[in-house]
C-alpha cells in the first residue's frame, strides 16, 4: 500500500514538476536500497578455532541446531568476513586465549 | 567554498517540492519515519581498492549506521567487517579537532590563521634560503581525486618543485611500472566482472579473504555457481584464503620470479602458446640484469630496453627447467607442469590475481611483467573472464595516486614530467609557464625519508597517511624526522598516531563523509559522494588545508574556483580526454560509479578489446593502442630469477614477512578506534611454525624476540592463528602502533618502481 502511494506521488511529482528532480529521485532510490539493505551482521558469541569458517561453522548454523541460529544465506562461506569474534558469552571452553 | 553543493542541492530539491505543491517530499518523510528519521547518502567504503559501496545513514547531523549498497555493483550489498563497521571508524574518542603547535615537548592548541601562517612562513623561509626541492608533501592513495590534484598543482604548477609521493610508492608503484612497461599505460585492462565469468583464478602473493574479502567472496561465488571453478594460491604463507582454494602452492620467499619463467619455459617448450596473437600483438624485450636494490642514498637506475626476437627469447627461458625452478622454488616439478598446462589450457577462462607479494619486492616490475609475459603468450588477456588483474590496496591508490599522478615523476592521466610535452599540456592547463614544472624527478618515497634524515628536505606535509608507522627501515627515518637543525613537520589527521607525535604542526582534518569525495577504485571505477555530516570541532579537510597554504604563498590563484570541488574535477578531466576518459562530474553523483574510458555516455568493461573499448576499431580484435612506440604492442620481457637483497644466513636465519588481517586497515588508526574490530584482533602477534618453536623452546602465546639487522621487538607466538607461517617464516601484521615491525624491515626497493620490499628481510628468533 504504502509503494503504490509512493508511486502515485512520483508520478504526480513528475508530471507537475517542471523543475529537474535529479536530488529527490536519488534520495528516493537510496533509502529504497537502504530499505533491501542487510544490517550490520552479528559478532559470533562463542569462541571459534582459528582457521574456521565456511562449512565448519554451517555444521550448525546451516539449519540452526543445537540453538545456534540459522543462518540466512547459507550460500555465502567466508563466515569471518563478516562476523567477527565478539565477547564470549558461554564459559564452556576449558582453552585459554586464541 | 561559496557554495557548498549541499546547499545548492538542498535548495533544488525544495525548489522542486514547492513546485509541486503538496510535494513529493512526502514520499520522503515517509521512508524517513520507516527509517527511525534517517537520511541515506551514497559513498565509497572508507578503506580498502575493492572500492565496496555503502548507504550512510545520517540522523541530527551524525553518522548512526552503514550498510553494504545492494545497488552497488561492486559488493552487490555486500561488505566485509571494516565496512560494516564504518559508522563507528569517525567518532573515536580522541579526534584531533583543534590544530596543535609545537612548543618544546607539548603540543599546543592554536588557531587555523595561526597554524596556517607558521607552516607559510617555514615554507618561505626554506624555498628562500634552500631552494623549492627542500620543501615536500607526502599524501597517499586516500586522498580524494580534488585533494590529490590539488597537491600536485600547487607543488609542481606553483612551488616548482617535484617533491609530491604518496604511499602508495609503498604499495603499488611496482604494479604501476609493470602496467607501463609492459603496456604503456596505467591499470588493468578487466575489471571485476572477470571473477564471476572466469573458471581459472591463480592467486599470487594475495591473501584475498582477509584483504580483498568481498572481491573474494565474489570468486566463492563463482565457484559455488560453476564447478569448473579453480583457485590456486600461490603463497609463501597458508592463509584464510589458502585454506578455501583448491590447491595451495607453497613457494619460497623470491622464486616466483622463477616460477613464472618456469611457467612459460614450458608453454613455448610444448608450443602451447597462442600463435597468432604473439604474432599481432606482442614484442620481446630485454631490460638490464644485476640491477641491484637501492639500499644506498641516491641511488639511481635506468633500464636500458633492447629488443629481442621469439628465439632469443627462447633461449633466455631454456635454463628455466621444471627441474631448475624446483629446486629454487620448492614447488614439485609435476606442480610447475601442471600449473602450465591450467594456464595455458584453451578450454580454462584464465585470470591471475595479485597485490603486494608482488608488489612489495625487490623486483616488483620485473615480477609483474612476468606475469603479463604468461598471459600474453596464451592469449589470455583483454576478453570477458579472461585477465591479469592487480589488485589495490587503497581506496583510490588508482583513482587519486596513480591516475592524478601524485607521484614526483607523474603528472596527471599517464605524463611523466621527464617529456616536454607532457609538461606543455599540463602547464597549459594548470595556466603557468612550463618552465615552472621542473623536467627532473626529485625523490620518491623511501628516497624523500632518506633526504630528510639527511637535511636535504628540510619541511615535509604529510597528509592522509603515517609513514612514521609504515615506512620500512623505520627506526632510522623516525630518527631524521626529529634530528632538529631546521626540519619542520606538519601531519594533517584525524585522530594522534605515530606519525603526529613527529610533528611541529598538527592539523585537524575531514575525513570521508565529513567532506565531498571521489576516489577511483581498482577496476577503473570513479566512485563521487557528498558531504553528510559536519568534522568534529575545527577539523578541516585537506582540500581546503593544501589551498590555504596555496594562498598564502601567493599561488591562490590557481584554485579560482567556486564550487571547489566540481570545478577541479572538471579541470582534471581535461587531461583525461583520449584514453582515459572520466565523465562529467554530475554523472558520478547519480551513479554507483563508473569505469574509465568513459566515452559517448557509456563506461568501458574490458580495455582494447574491440567491442568494448571504443578506441578499439572494427577488425583490430584486440589492440594495445597506448603503446604507440610498438606500434601498438604489450611487450613481453626477459626477467630473470634474481635473490631476495636479504636472505637468511647463519646469523638471522628466518624470513620476515609483514602484511595485514581482516579486521585491521593498514596502520590501524581508524580500525583500531572500533571496539568491535579491536576485540577481534587487537594487538600484533608472531605467526610461526610449531616445529620452529618447539626447536627454539617457544610455546604457544609464550613470548618471542625477533631481531633484524635494523632493529628487534618482542611478541606473544601464534602456533595455530588464522595464518600458518611455513617453516623458516615468520609473519607479523602491521597494523599496531605499539608494535612497529617496519623498524625489522629492510628499505631495499625495486630500482624501476622504486617500492620497497615489506616482505623479505632476514631475522633472528629467540624465546623471549
Ligand atoms: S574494506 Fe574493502 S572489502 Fe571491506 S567493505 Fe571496505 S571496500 Fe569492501
Amino acid at each position: 500500500m504504502k509503494t503504490t502511494r509512493r508511486l502515485l506521488l512520483c508520478l504526480l511529482l513528475l508530471l507537475s514538476c517542471a523543475l529537474p528532480v535529479r536530488a529527490d529521485e536519488s534520495e528516493e532510490d537510496l533509502e529504497k536500497a537502504a530499505r533491501m539493505a542487510e544490517s550490520t551482521p552479528p559478532v559470533i558469541p562463542h569462541r571459534v578455532e582459528a582457521g574456521s569458517s565456511g562449512e565448519a561453522c554451517l555444521a550448525c548454523h546451516r539449519d540452526g541446531i543445537k540453538g545456534a541460529p540459522a543462518t540466512p544465506h547459507p550460500e555465502r562461506l567466508d563466515c569471518v568476513q563478516c562476523h567477527v569474534q565478539g565477547e564470549v558469552k558461554v564459559k564452556k571452553s576449558k582453552k585459554g586465549k586464541h | 567554498m561559496a557554495l557548498s553543493r549541499r546547499d545548492f542541492l538542498k535548495a533544488s530539491a525544495a525548489a522542486a517540492a514547492l513546485a509541486a505543491a503538496t510535494g513529493g517530499r512526502l514520499g520522503v518523510d515517509d521512508a524517513e519515519a520507516a527509517e527511525g528519521g534517517l537520511k541515506w547518502g551514497k559513498a565509497p567504503c572508507r578503506f580498502c581498492g575493492t572500492g565496496c559501496g555503502v548507504l550512510v545513514g545520517v540522523k541530527d547531523g551524525k553518522i548512526v549506521a552503514t550498510k553494504g549498497d545492494p545497488a552497488a555493483p561492486v559488493n552487490k550489498g555486500l561488505n566485509c567487517i571494516k565496512g560494516y563497521f564504518l559508522s563507528k571508524v569517525l567518532s573515536g574518542k580522541d579526534r584531533l579537532t583543534k590544530p596543535l603547535i609545537r612548543k618544546g615537548n607539548r603540543m599546543v592548541e592554536a588557531s587555523w590563521d595561526e597554524a596556517m601562517s607558521l607552516i607559510a612562513s617555514k615554507f618561505k623561509e626554506s624555498i628562500a634560503k634552500h631552494g623549492p626541492d627542500s620543501v615536500a608533501i607526502f599524501g597517499s592513495g586516500q586522498w580524494t581525486v580534488f585533494e590529490g590534484y590539488a597537491a600536485a598543482k600547487l607543488f609542481k604548477g606553483g612551488i616548482g618543485t617535484n617533491n609530491i609521493e604518496p604511499n602508495a610508492r609503498f604499495c603499488m608503484a611496482s604494479a604501476v611500472t609493470g602496467f607501463m612497461s609492459t603496456f604503456n599505460s596505467d591499470e588493468p585492462m578487466g575489471c571485476y566482472d572477470d571473477l564471476d565469468l572466469g573458471d581459472t583464478y591463480f592467486l599470487w602473493g594475495a591473501n584475498m579473504a582477509e584483504c580483498h574479502p568481498v572481491l573474494f567472496s565474489r570468486l566463492i561465488d563463482n565457484r559455488l555457481k560453476n564447478q569448473k571453478v579453480k583457485i590456486i594460491d600461490f603463497g609463501t604463507r597458508h592463509t584464510r584464503t589458502s585454506q578455501m582454494a583448491d590447491m595451495y602452492i607453497r613457494f619460497n620467499p623470491q622464486t616466483d620470479l622463477a616460477l613464472l619463467n618456469g611457467i612459460a619455459h614450458i608453454i613455448v617448450r610444448d608450443k602451447l602458446y597462442d600463435e597468432s596473437f604473439i604474432r599481432k600483438h606482442v614484442v620481446f624485450k630485454k631490460g638490464k640484469t644485476n640491477i641491484g636494490y637501492g639500499l644506498e642514498d641516491k641511488f639511481k637506475f635506468a633500464d636500458d630496453p633492447k629488443p629481442m626476437s621469439f628465439d632469443e627469447y627462447r633461449e633466455f627461458l631454456a635454463p628455466y627447467t621444471p627441474e631448475y625452478v624446483s629446486r629454487l622454488s620448492g614447488v614439485p616439478v609435476n606442480t610447475i607442469e601442471e600449473v602450465a598446462r591450467l594456464y595455458a589450457d584453451k578450454k580454462r577462462k584464465v585470470n591471475s590475481l595479485w597485490t603486494m607479494g608482488f608488489n612489495q619486492h625487490v623486483r616488483g616490475t620485473w615480477v609483474n611483467n612476468l606475469v603479463y609475459n604468461v598471459h600474453l603468450l596464451t592469449g589470455k588477456i583483454c576478453k570477458p573472464g579472461e585477465n591479469p588483474m592487480s589488485l589495490t590496496g587503497q581506496p583510490s591508490a588508482c583513482g587519486t595516486a596513480r591516475e592524478v599522478g601524485t607521484f614526483t615523476h607523474r603528472l596527471p592521466a599517464d605524463m611523466v614530467v621527464t617529456n616536454e610535452e607532457h609538461r606543455k599540456k599540463a602547464a597549459e592547463i594548470w595556466g603557468v609557464p612550463v618552465e615552472k614544472i621542473p623536467a627532473k624527478p626529485t625523490y620518491h618515497a623511501t628516497e624523500m625519508f632518506r633526504a630528510l634524515d639527511r637535511g636535504d628536505i628540510k619541511v615535509l606535509w604529510v597528509q592522509v597517511t603515517n609513514p612514521f608507522q609504515s615506512a620500512p627501515n623505520l627506526s632510522r627515518y623516525r630518527k631524521g624526522a626529529r634530528k632538529g637543525g631546521g626540519r619542520f613537520i606538519i601531519v594533517s589527521d584525524i585522530y594522534p598516531t605515530r606519525s603526529t607525535e613527529l610533528a611541529d604542526v598538527i592539523l585537524p582534518s575531514a575525513s570521508w563523509v565529513e567532506k565531498e569525495g571521489f576516489f577511483g577504485n581498482a577496476e577503473r571505477r570513479g566512485q563521487q559522494w557528498f558531504k553528510m555530516v559536519d568534522p568534529p570541532g575545527e577539523a578541516r579537510n585537506d582540500l581546503w588545508q593544501t589551498i590555504e597554504l596555496a594562498k598564502r604563498l601567493g599561488y591562490g590563484n590557481l584554485f579560482p574556483y567556486r564550487y571547489v570541488e566540481k570545478e577541479i574535477f572538471e579541470e582534471y578531466r581535461k587531461f583525461t580526454v583520449g584514453g582515459k576518459d572520466l565523465a562529467p562530474y554530475e554523472a558520478y553523483t547519480r551513479a554507483r560509479g563508473l569505469r574509465w574510458p568513459y566515452v559517448n555516455g557509456k563506461e568501458t568493461l574490458w580495455r582494447y578489446a574491440e567491442g568494448y573499448d571504443p578506441y578499439v576499431k572494427a577488425g583490430e580484435g584486440v589492440k594495445f593502442y597506448k603503446n604507440k612506440p610498438t606500434d601498438g604492442r604489450a611487450v613481453i620481457w626477459a626477467r630473470p630469477y634474481e635473490p631476495a637483497a636479504e636472505v637468511p644466513d647463519k646469523q638471522y636465519p628466518f624470513w620476515l614477512c609483514t602484511g595485514r588481517v581482516l579486521e585491521q586497515w593498514h596502520t590501524g588508526t581508524m580500525t583500531g578506534r572500533v571496539p568491535e574490530l579491536k576485540r577481534a584482533y587487537g594487538t600484533a602477534v608472531c605467526e610461526m611454525h610449531p616445529d620452529d618453536a618447539k626447536r627454539l623452546g617457544i610455546k604457544q602465546g609464550g613470548k618471542v624476540k625477533l631481531t633484524s639487522r635494523r632493529g628487534s621487538i618482542v611478541l606473544t607466538a601464534d602456533l595455530r592463528g588464522r595464518g600458518k607461517a611455513e617453516r623458516g617464516n615468520v609473519f607479523v601484521a602491521f597494523f599496531d602502533e605499539n608494535k612497529l615491525i617496519n623498524e625489522l624491515c629492510i628499505d631495499a626497493y625495486c630500482p624501476i618502481s622504486g617500492e620497497p620490499d615489506y616482505k623479505k628481510c632476514a631475522v633472528k628468533v629467540e624465546k623471549a
